[in-house]
């Protein structure tokens, strides 16, 4: 129906038309069938016009879009020149035009390597929010670093226009490739495989892909896929008709529905593209073909597939995965790109190129203990790629893995050791003797390389001699073009069609959260056990010796020699004497000179601007994010060029990636390099500045994030972010610029960072920093710094039951708040006096605290404080065992918890509702107070809570007789506390006292110690889970 | 043409005189068109360009010394916005009639020479659509052109033309769903 042209335009029938048509627009969805029932009373064909229109109106929304977008350049394809150089690449070509950006061809004369440089649109200088979005972006791309993806290399600029320079892929594009037709069952695959596994790799990071197509995919000569442009720039300005500015137009043809639609796109939308791109691999043409793309988009909406399109050899599991793709409803589709590698690959038509996992007692499996998935990649790396560089900090394995997998694949396996070689009849020397050959020419060892029929060249250790080996390599290349180049450096070389991996060190598990049943969680401490049980066949490793293991491996930095020779020592020493030599700089592997000499060659290669940039990185401990280095080292300039330095030392190895949390990915040095670092620093006599701007960073970061850690949703982020960067929040508060204003700095860091230490549990950390800080600041006029220092250390010592120095630093804290007029303050301060008075059972002077308290905090509103108290008074009644009142008081705290969105209170609050419950008798409000609780526990990893949550659990299981999960609580609670040191207090000892009693006499007191000890070998998740599922079932209601 | 004499265009339009647009019309394209051509010379560093700063830096460079009051300004852009049309169409018919001459294959690193051809085919076909809708109902078709070639939002739009923001706003549902209708239909005429 098109009422533009039916036949020609009639602008009477329209004014009928649009008559009704503005109330149908302006009524609700539902209303609108009785609205055309009354307005086109026998008029059918009217109302089919309209209802048409409305149709149009629901699926307009994406065809306008494109259009807008199109709009906002029309002039796209007039173009200047491109200029002769771009920072340090000559411009070499242009390689393609877009809506908004232009590719050029670059060559980088430092590394005579050839790159992408990609323009951004300039309107993204004005605007801070994109320009963040894409820095962001940026970063996590040069963290992710997959070989189906190419490579990002950093960012540069010409005057005021950016470019990203990304990896120059030869090939041709599918799209390219289509154009003859369709592809064979067999290619098809393969190729749907690879784009599964670069989707598979975006969305583990939480990356949208948000406009695969033909034109995206690059296909190397020898097969390799890899996606471009992964929505980086492309974050389009559609501001004009319809859409949001962070929307991408995505292609027609390739747009999921819902894309279409305008409504949210996330990885399933790329799975839809994948389905569409699959299909036309398949079959030759596009499943929504047509002319134009709002023919495209209608067909999208619209047009059902017929499957038998498909051919018939078409592997059955792949058909059936396309299919599901292409679903309208996101639902039914695969989730994300892992189910779609997983799904598509099963039954594929060639044969598996994957090496099985190795049984775990063969000796030969230590060599890929962590190493499964970059053995995997490789393997699969080598079936498409000739050669291969694995890159990393020296000591992480590439030989090791460059050579177990070289064996496992090829019949023929020439290693050559370029170490010492410097120069090209070195190379040719070492390469000659790897084959066995002696006394040949060069022409006769590039026939003799050419011959093998099915072999690989590895070559370690190339990073010093890269210009000679690029000569060499060009010319075996040339001969032997199917033999396979497995290199092992430090950096990249940049020669053409080099495809690099990275080899990361192993994965170090959390010390704290580690046990003895999770130890496989982690590669590392997988290693260690494996080199451990060669040294000592009989070991055995309870929970605490696992969380040795882990600190020695935190230690040995995730090197896996250095992990190896450490369990080998336990021939000799205990656990315990290896981790302390550890922790007094004995473990080294290498001499201090060997990796000395590395880091110092890598650098001198890098620019003045790179090398300070690394130096200062050194003032971090534990490592660091994006943010928190571009603010300390380069707070000036903008933040790319903090970026552009960061991805060059990341790809040098100097720096390694930790981890990417939430789409943000942790940096951090290796300690021999930050050594030296720290070394270059203070020769540069930098090192003072950086630390002061270190410490303001950190300051300002807490400030800004201590409000938000009281309530809220941004609670857990915070409290997460908090807990990274303990080890730099302790740099910072020990350094000392030997001023007041250096203390009263440290002074205000320690009580930002109070919350956090309370809600975490690190009462003794936090009391020995605060501690520290008021002793530095002691001299001075009372401040209010130095007031909230004082609460903060009274109130992690009253939580500790250390009365005397709670009490001592909380009348000091009052007396200041008094002077300074601080309401609010003074009312904080009496309620932890209120505390001390009530632990040492003086209840009508602790009742009468609470109350000038409350009257406080009600008359200036602070609802979230007021709860508290009222908390803390039903505590105090609990203690006078008056539970009814204690169950009325609990209950006003938590209605004003809940509507201020504390989440910390209101588990404290919930517990005690919990258990005020229990003894009033009213046992299902205990059990979902208490199960909602555990819940927020669980979520704000509150471990101060946690303990007592597990021992309401234990109360409330114990009254629905699980007994034996009740003594698993208790058992868990207890451990959590010693490790906290963190008592109870005596109302609530007496509790657990009573408890345990009662659970030794049901279960007898052998299984009950059995049942304690198993709770305390559980780590805080694993207690916290175990409860919640103790309860949840009622498995808890019969007698075990 | 000095900027007073477009100053006194302006009022007569204002007044209602239906010849005043039309002298008005060269004026402004001419304009537009010596920015756009400016910006895009060879020795030009930006080669990105968009309608809304092109439009606003004519209004700039004519009425800098004598700013127009706001209703003046509204019958500005709404001519700019006409102008505007015609530069964009002119262009894209243009660029057809170049791409049919040879084929170019190119190495592509994205969705580059592809969209951009199609881009002026969809220009030119999103033009005759609205001249389609112009002869249906002239004010949706208007609406069109403010918001695409002058790049107007919701409110804007309904400034210039003197309606509630409420009624443009279904105004463009009604003129997106036409076009829509009509650019989706597998005949062309």
């Amino acid at each position: 129906m098109n009422l533009l042209t039916h036949p020609t335009p009639d602008p009477e029938h329209w004014r009928r038309i649009e008559a009704v048509l503005d109330l149908a627009l302006e009524a609700e969805p539902h209303e609108v069938a009785e609205l055309l029932d009354r307005e086109c009373p026998g008029a059918p064909q009217l109302r089919r016009e309209i209802e048409a229109l409305l149709e149009a109106d629901r699926q307009a929304g994406g065809l306008m879009a494109v259009a807008a977008a199109v709009m906002l350049n029309p002039f796209a394809d007039d173009f200047a020149p491109p200029p002769a150089r771009i920072g340090r690449y000559a411009v070499t070509g242009t390689l393609g035009r877009g809506g908004m950006s232009v590719v050029y061809e670059g060559l980088d004369e430092t590394l005579g390597r050839r790159v992408a440089l990609k323009s951004l649109p300039p309107s993204f200088a004005q605007d801070p929010i994109r320009l963040e979005r894409f820095v962001c972006e940026a970063r996590l791309l040069g963290a992710i670093a997959d070989p189906h993806l190419t490579a990002f290399h950093g960012i540069t600029r010409d005057g005021t226009r950016r470019y990203l320079v990304l990896e120059r892929v030869q090939g041709q594009t599918l799209a390219e490739r289509l154009l003859t037709g369709a592809l064979g069952a067999p290619e098809a695959s393969g190729i749907a495989a690879q784009i599964a596994q670069a989707l598979a790799t975006m969305h583990r990071f939480g990356i949208v892909h948000r406009d695969l197509k033909p034109a995206n995919v690059m296909i190397t000569p020898l097969g390799l896929v890899k996606l471009l442009d992964l929505g980086l720039a492309e974050v389009s300005a559609v501001s004009s008709a319809d859409t949001t500015a962070w929307a991408r137009a995505g292609t027609p043809g390739y747009m999921s529905p819902e894309q279409i639609a305008g409504a949210g796109q996330d990885a399933r939308s790329d799975v839809f593209a994948w389905g569409v791109v699959v299909w036309e691999c398949l079959t030759g043409t596009a499943p929504f073909a047509g002319a134009t793309a709002a023919e495209r988009i209608a067909a999208t909406l619209e047009r059902g597939l017929d499957a038998a399109l498909l051919p018939a050899d078409t592997p059955a599991a792949l058909r059936a995965t396309v299919l599901a793709a292409l679903s309208r409803d996101p639902a039914q589709r695969p989730a994300d790109g892992d189910a779609l590698a997983g799904a598509a690959t099963a039954n594929a038509s060639s044969p598996p190129t994957l090496p099985a996992p190795l049984p775990a007692h063969d000796p030969t499996a230590i060599r890929f203990v962590g190493r499964e998935r970059e053995r995997r990649e490789l393997s699969q790396l080598l079936e498409h790629t000739a050669l291969v560089t694995l890159t990393g900090p020296g000591g992480v394995g590439k030989t090791r893995l460059a050579h177990a997998v070289a064996t496992e694949r090829f019949s023929t396996v020439w290693f050559a050791e370029l170490a010492d070689a410097h120069d090209d009849p070195a190379i040719e020397a070492a390469i000659a003797r790897a084959a066995g050959l002696r006394n040949m020419t060069r022409h006769a060892l590039l026939e003799a390389l050419a011959a093998a029929p099915h072999a690989c060249l590895v070559l370690d250790h190339c990073e010093h001699i890269a210009p000679e080996l690029a000569h060499l390599l060009t010319l075996v290349r040339a001969f032997a073009p199917s033999l396979r180049i497995v290199l092992t450096s430090r950096e990249p070389l940049g020669e053409a069609g080099e495809q690099v991996l990275r080899v990361p060190p192993l994965d170090c598990p959390d010390p704290e959260a580690v046990t003895a049943h999770d130890g496989h969680a982690a590669a590392a401490v997988d290693l260690f056990l494996l080199a451990a049980q060669k040294a000592l066949p009989q070991a055995v490793f309870s929970s605490d010796d696992m969380r040795t293991i882990a600190v020695i491996c935190r230690h040995a930095d995730g090197m896996p020699l250095a992990i190896e020779l450490a369990a080998a020592r336990l021939r000799d020493e205990s656990l315990q004497s290896i981790a302390s030599s550890w922790a007094h700089g004995q473990g080294e592997v290498r001499t201090d000179d060997a990796v000395r000499e590395n880091i110092r060659w890598s650098l001198e290669r890098l620019g003045a601007r790179e090398q300070r940039f690394f130096r200062a990185l050194h003032v971090f401990h534990g490592g660091w994010d994006f943010g928190s280095s571009a603010r300390t080292v380069c707070p000036d300039e903008d933040p790319f060029e903090a970026l552009d330095c960061l991805t060059a030392l990341i790809e040098r190895s100097l720096v390694t990636i930790e981890r990417v949390d939430r789409n943000e990915p942790r940096y951090r040095f290796l300690e021999p390099v930050r050594q030296f670092a720290a070394e270059c620093c203070d020769a540069a006599g930098e090192t003072a500045a950086l630390r002061a701007r270190h410490r303001d960073t950190y300051l300002a970061a807490v400030e800004t994030l201590a409000p938000t850690l009281v309530h809220g949703a941004a609670q857990a982020r915070g409290l997460a972010w908090l807990e990274a960067e303990q080890a730099n929040v302790l740099a910072a508060l020990e350094y000392d610029e030997g001023d007041m204003d250096s203390a009263q700095k440290a002074l205000r860091l320690a009580g930002a960072m109070w919350w956090f230490w309370y809600v975490r549990g690190h009462f003794t950390r936090g009391r020995a920093a605060l501690a520290a800080a008021l002793a530095r600041a002691h001299a001075g006029a009372p401040t209010p710094a130095r007031a909230l220092g004082l609460f903060a250390a009274g109130g992690l010592a009253v939580f500790q039951r250390d009365y005397r120095d709670g009490r001592r630093l909380s009348t000091e804290a009052l007396a200041i708040f008094e002077t300074l007029g601080d309401e609010r303050g003074v009312a904080r301060a009496a309620s932890h006096l209120a505390l001390c008075d009530g632990g040492e059972g003086r209840f009508d002077d602790a009742a009468r605290l609470y109350e000038r308290a409350v009257a406080i905090f009600r008359r200036l509103g602070d609802v979230r404080r007021l709860s508290a108290t009222l908390n803390n008074l039903g505590v105090l009644d609990r203690q006078r065992n008056d539970f009814a009142a204690a169950y009325e008081h609990h209950a006003e705290a938590i209605e004003l918890f809940r509507k201020a969105d504390d989440r910390d209170g209101m588990v404290v609050t919930l517990l005690n509702l919990a258990l005020a419950a229990t003894r009033t008798h009213r046992d299902t409000a205990a059990l979902t107070h208490l199960r909602e609780a555990l819940a927020l526990v669980m979520e704000l990893r509150a471990r101060r809570a946690g303990a007592a949550a597990l021992e309401v659990a234990a109360e409330v299981l114990c009254a629905r007789s699980g007994h034996a999960a009740a003594a698993e609580c208790l058992g868990a609670a207890e451990a959590l506390r010693v490790s906290m040191r963190l008592p109870a207090d005596d109302w609530w000892r007496r509790m657990t006292d009573t408890l345990a009693h009662t659970l030794r006499t049901q279960l007898g007191p052998d299984v009950f110690a059995c049942h304690d000890a198993a709770g305390a070998e559980r780590g805080f998740s694993q207690a916290i889970t175990h409860a919640l599922h103790s309860l949840s079932s009622d498995v808890a209601r019969t007698a075990t | 043409m000095g900027s007073e004499d477009i100053t006194r265009l302006l009022h007569e339009i204002r007044a209602g005189d239906p010849g005043a647009r039309d002298a008005l019309l060269p004026v402004v394209y001419a304009e537009l068109r010596a920015i756009a051509h400016r910006r895009l010379s060879p020795g030009a560093r930006d080669a990105v360009l968009d309608t809304t700063a092109l439009v606003h830096e004519a209004y700039v460079r004519l009425f800098d010394r004598a700013p127009l009051d706001w209703a003046d300004r509204r019958h500005f852009f709404a001519v700019a916005a006409i102008a505007m049309r015609q530069i964009i169409v002119d262009h894209a018919r243009k660029r057809n009639a170049a791409r049919r001459g040879g084929g170019q294959a190119h190495v592509n690193l994205d969705d580059t020479q592809v969209a951009v051809e199609q881009q002026a085919g969809e220009i030119v076909s999103l033009h005759e659509a609205i001249l389609r809708l112009s002869q249906l109902d002239a004010r949706l078709a208007r609406i069109v052109e403010l918001r695409f070639f002058g790049g107007f939002s919701e409110e804007e739009v309904a400034e210039i033309m003197e309606m509630s923001a409420r009624t443009v706003r279904r105004d463009w549902r009604k003129a997106r769903a036409l076009l829509y209708q009509d650019l989706a239909s597998p005949e062309q005429a």
